[in-house]
């Protein structure tokens, strides 16, 4: 920082002091700070592999086994000179281990000197086989299995290795029957079970500290906690069965495939607050609850027309629902679920992992604009009663998923001679979000406003045609963490939008003409062109809809030559 | 032929797993991080402790915030941006802490707590050797220290006053003394709960070294200068004195205010001479400069010979006082351990014990530096009673902003002083009468959610 920026000049005018004879003298040599720092990553990759394959007779094998590690090493540092002249290199000293009262009200403080190193390794190793058995064409059995490892769990685990395998069947349908019939291509029928382990980065074997630096007051290093060993952690295990049908018909014309699964989880990781008498912090990594999600994809391909108008589709549909089966912890205050921004785990039995809940409402006071709940059917103003144990998570009102049930999209892609447009729509449906409002706190604190401020009750009536509460100063006390998670803030998340839109002209040179591409395209695009539908109606797209301060991006317009020599 | 080709293969394959298993114990034992440790070894244990931004330096000073060294102003009060802090005035019967995430004096107790117990854990891990004892004992003292520091800041705001005839039937608070945070927390009595502090302090004493390099670390004054406070707030004078003697023999040293520039914005340094034990609080801003005004009674009580009267008070521009005689040369409460708070302890139980004359000469080695050395005479009692009177008060005015003052409140209304406390705001007037339950702070209530302990009675 150069000697007249303000950083140097305050800094230096932070630790003058006058003298005994009245003269100011600041602890910091006059001049400009210097920061140099430096940083460097290395990587490296190793992998071997073999592969088997050996057909005899009926029987077709292929085996591929391999192992792979990688490594990403990190270093840099940071050193800072006070008093630094670009002009002639020159450079002061300062004494950073003693406080000096600061100039502007006497208080004292250390001479931050910014100095750091940093080194970090992280390393990968992966062992992995696959093998398939295929007789006559018509029958495979395959299997692979992986283990992953990594040091990234902490000085010294026993949990480096993550295991992994899955195990199929298929069965080719055309070849059996259908060698023969006009128009089917291909029909297969599969069948497999996976398995695997997951474990949390926060499960270590031993407690794990991290250097904080020296201390100011030692000037020896001084250690926080960086992991905490939590021995009744489990290991999260996913098993996943699928089975699917891989089809192409009328010459090419239609392609796709279907797919249905049920995926069991348990012992699922979540996050959930924790006592902290026990001195680990607010929250802490759990095995929260047995979960189960079925699901099914279907992908479709098709030509349409296929003359001087050529028209395809391509569609993806799926359809996932998940449900909690057990939940383990006993904590089932409303509030532990109410969180803005990711939702936490359920812990209802039957209802979404991820659920958005809502604490039930009563509407605005037509006296004074205050927001109300419900308390087993009575009309409560007692926001920290509601807030707190009162509300249990049976209480609060349950919407649905937080993430969508239904999600798919379509592209129809039409070319004519040379040209050719391409439009895709996506949607999502069957879930819910919390909409950010005017959050009184923070404007007190912090300014940050709302357009829900315009909409706020300010008169007797307007409790009739608005949710958004009064303003009151001061604020009752646990209002603004109540009407925030109440029922009026929570909307449907159902939306339709449509992603891009492109148009391409493509010319190929005939034979005989010279110009210096074989082929040349022209194309415009549009990106982010919006919704289409949506089912909430306060103008928000939910999907920028988490954060307070979230925008849409912006319409995106695009348009190039692309050639190919 | 073609049997051996693939034995060829099996041993290949064999001999990359084989050897990428044993290569890859060494290969992933790596730190993923230069600057990760463990819990062992005396540097790193050490290094625990010498994070002082969780045991030199924490969030507390409720008991401050609860008492009568200040008053604030209703548009002062109303302007505070937590209804937490706004409740902590008026004494409201719940949710006086955060549960919004700020880190709550609970909490932050209870993060210096479970330090130490880690610390006292990754000690039983670490040998014990004729070379590192002596590092390893005071690495342990420390830990107790801090461990009994930090319990008995939690026992003075969560538990009713000590009452011995009651003690082992009244609540006192959660001993956590191990590592793992599994275990379910629980409220110990009263009495445990002060005999575990007790004991804490107890070992530490005998395993701390007499002095520290900086008042940073824990020595053995600053441990008997905490048995004499734990003694205190417990009533029993006699061993308070003692401890408050055993603290005084070890070190004793006193500012003399006629050397001090009283006029600065914060007259006293950091680690001054009577800083045995440093430990600054980050206070509720109920108590800071702008917010917690002195109380003008208080402030009338100093004499103008008082040296205090300019050191500890500016004037604002409204008439009313700030407090400025932090021993931090900053505006944050000091919470540790120093000896003007020692030698009026053992002034007080001198005098309570009927020794006036032991009493008066501990209480004027501390009056002759805080009064102008040209007005100077020997304060007198003519007995047991009259020396204590002149004691409690000079223990008032002495230990501001300290964390001190609630603790006192309890205890000498246990004693009959019968302080009632006042707070006004606007036209409403708010009391606490001697030994009101509310005297226990309530526990965070997501504590007592989280762990279904016991709150305390309202």
């Amino acid at each position: 920082m150069d000697k007249d920026s303000y950083y140097a000049r305050n800094l230096f005018n932070l630790y003058s002091a006058a003298n005994t004879d009245g003269v100011a003298v600041s602890k910091i040599p006059p001049g400009g700070i210097l920061d140099l720092s430096e940083s460097g990553i290395r990587a490296n990759q190793w992998r071997g592999q073999f592969n088997f394959d050996k057909n005899w007779g009926y029987h077709q094998l292929s085996v591929l086994t391999g192992a792979e590690t990688r490594e990403t090493n990190t270093t840099g540092n940071t050193y800072r000179t006070f008093g630094y002249d670009s002009d002639n290199l020159a450079f002061g000293s300062v004494d950073v281990t003693t406080t000096y009262p600061t100039f502007v009200n006497g208080s004292s403080s250390f001479i931050p000197d910014n100095r750091s190193f940093i080194q970090q390794t992280l390393r990968f190793v992966s062992l992995f086989a696959n093998g398939a058995y295929t007789y006559k064409e018509k029958y495979t059995l395959s299997g692979s299995i992986r283990r992953d490892a990594s040091n990234l769990f902490g000085v010294s685990t026993n949990n480096k290795w993550k295991p992994l395998w899955s195990t199929g069947v298929s069965w080719n349908i055309a070849k059996e029957w259908l060698e023969n019939a006009k128009g089917v291509e291909e029909l297969k029928l599969r069948i497999t079970y996976g398995f695997s382990g997951n474990t949390d980065p926060a499960r270590v074997a031993v407690t794990t500290l991290f250097n904080q630096g020296n201390s100011v007051y030692t000037n020896s290093p001084f250690y926080s906690f960086d992991q905490f060993a939590n021995p009744d952690l489990k290991w999260e295990t996913v098993s996943q069965a699928n089975a699917g049908l891989d089809f192409t018909f009328l010459n090419h014309r239609l392609s796709g495939s279907i797919d249905g699964y049920i995926k069991t989880a348990s012992d699922l990781f979540g996050v959930v607050p924790v006592d902290y008498t026990t001195g680990v912090g607010f929250q802490i990594q759990k095995n929260v609850a047995k979960i189960q999600g079925k699901g099914i994809d279907l992908v479709i391909n098709s030509q349409n027309t296929n003359g001087v108008i050529k028209w395809s589709t391509g569609l993806n549909l799926s359809y996932h629902k998940d449900v909690v089966k057990e939940y383990y912890q006993t904590d089932l205050n409303a509030a532990n679920f109410m969180t803005q921004g990711n939702p936490r785990v359920s812990a209802v039995e039957g209802q979404a992992i991820y659920g958005i809940y809502a604490y039930r409402w009563g509407g605005l006071e037509p006296s004074n604009g205050l927001p109300q709940g419900l308390v087993n059917g009575e009309l409560s103003k007692d926001y920290l009663d509601i807030t707190g144990s009162t509300t249990q998570i049976s209480d609060a009102k349950y919407y649905g998923s937080a993430l969508p049930v239904y999600y798919g999209s379509m592209g129809n892609t039409i070319a004519y001679k040379r040209f050719s447009i391409e439009a895709r729509l996506l949607f999502k449906l069957g879930y819910y979000f919390r909409r950010s409002t005017i959050d009184y706190a923070s404007l007190y604190s912090q300014w940050s406003g709302h357009s829900d401020f315009a909409r706020r009750w300010q008169k007797p009536g307007d409790e009739k045609s608005t949710d958004i509460p009064a303003m009151t100063y001061p604020m009752p006390a646990g209002m603004s963490n109540f009407y925030q998670n109440a029922e009026p803030f929570v909307s449907k998340g159902d939306h339709i939008r449509l992603q891009y839109i492109t148009l391409n002209y493509r010319y190929v040179p005939g034979n005989g003409i010279k110009l210096p591409f074989k082929t040349i395209n022209f194309y415009s695009s549009l990106a982010n062109l919006g919704l289409i539908w949506k089912a909430n109606s306060n103008g928000i797209d939910p999907d920028y809809a988490t954060s307070y301060s979230s925008l849409t991006p912006p319409l995106t317009i695009a348009a190039g030559i692309r050639a190919n020599f | 032929m073609k049997k051996i080709k693939y034995n060829k293969y099996l041993t290949c394959l064999l001999i990359l797993v084989v050897t990428s298993h044993f290569s890859c114990k060494k290969f992933l034992d790596a730190k993923p991080d230069q600057k990760l440790a463990v819990a062992e070894g005396l540097t790193e244990l050490q290094g625990l402790l010498d994070n002082f931004a969780v045991l030199n330096q924490t969030t507390g000073g409720t008991g401050e915030a609860c008492a009568d060294n200040y008053y604030m102003e209703l548009a002062n009060w109303e302007a505070l941006p937590y209804p937490d802090l706004q409740r902590i005035y008026t004494w409201e019967k719940d949710n006086l802490f955060a549960q919004d995430g700020r880190i709550n004096e609970w909490n932050a107790n209870y993060t210096a707590v479970y330090y130490c117990n880690s610390v006292l854990s990754g000690l039983e891990r670490t040998a014990r050797s004729p070379e590192n004892h002596a590092t390893w004992d005071n690495i342990k003292g420390q830990a107790l220290f801090f461990r009994g520091q930090f319990l008995l800041r939690t026992v003075v705001l969560w538990a009713a006053a000590y009452d011995e005839g009651t003690a082992k039937q009244d609540l006192g608070i959660p001993l956590r003394l191990s590592e793992n945070f599994n275990e379910p927390t629980t409220r110990a009595s009263l009495e445990a709960s002060y005999q575990q502090i007790l004991l804490d302090l107890n070992l530490s004493a005998s395993l701390l070294p007499v002095k520290a390099t900086l008042p940073v670390h824990p020595s053995k004054p600053a441990a008997y200068g905490l048995l004499a406070r734990t003694n205190l707030a417990m009533r029993k004078y006699e061993q308070a004195g003692r401890y408050a003697d055993s603290c005084l023999n070890l070190y004793s040293k006193l500012m003399d205010f006629n050397q001090i520039d009283v006029e600065a914005s914060f007259p006293f340094q950091q680690f001054n001479e009577e800083v045995i034990l440093w430990n600054r609080i980050l206070a509720p801003r109920l108590i800071n400069q702008s917010n917690g005004k002195v109380n003008p009674d208080l402030y009338n009580s100093y004499h103008d010979d008082d040296l205090r009267k300019k050191a500890y008070f500016d004037t604002n521009s409204d008439g009313s006082h700030r407090f400025k005689g932090y021993y931090e040369q900053l505006a944050a409460p000091f919470g540790g351990v120093a000896t003007d708070e020692i030698v009026l302890i053992k002034a007080e139980c001198s005098a309570r014990a009927g020794n006036v004359s032991a009493a008066m000469l501990a209480l004027n080695t501390l009056m002759v530096k805080r009064i102008s050395e040209d007005k100077f005479s020997n304060y007198a009692a003519s007995s047991p009673g009259e020396a204590l009177t002149l004691i409690l008060n000079e223990r008032r005015k002495e230990l501001l902003w300290r964390d001190l003052r609630w603790m006192d409140i309890k205890r000498l209304n246990k004693e009959g002083a019968n302080i009632i406390l006042t707070r006004k705001l606007g036209d409403k007037t708010f009391q606490l009468q001697p030994n009101d339950l509310r005297y226990a702070l309530p526990i965070p209530e997501d504590v007592i959610r989280l762990s279904g302990i016991p709150q305390n009675p309202r």
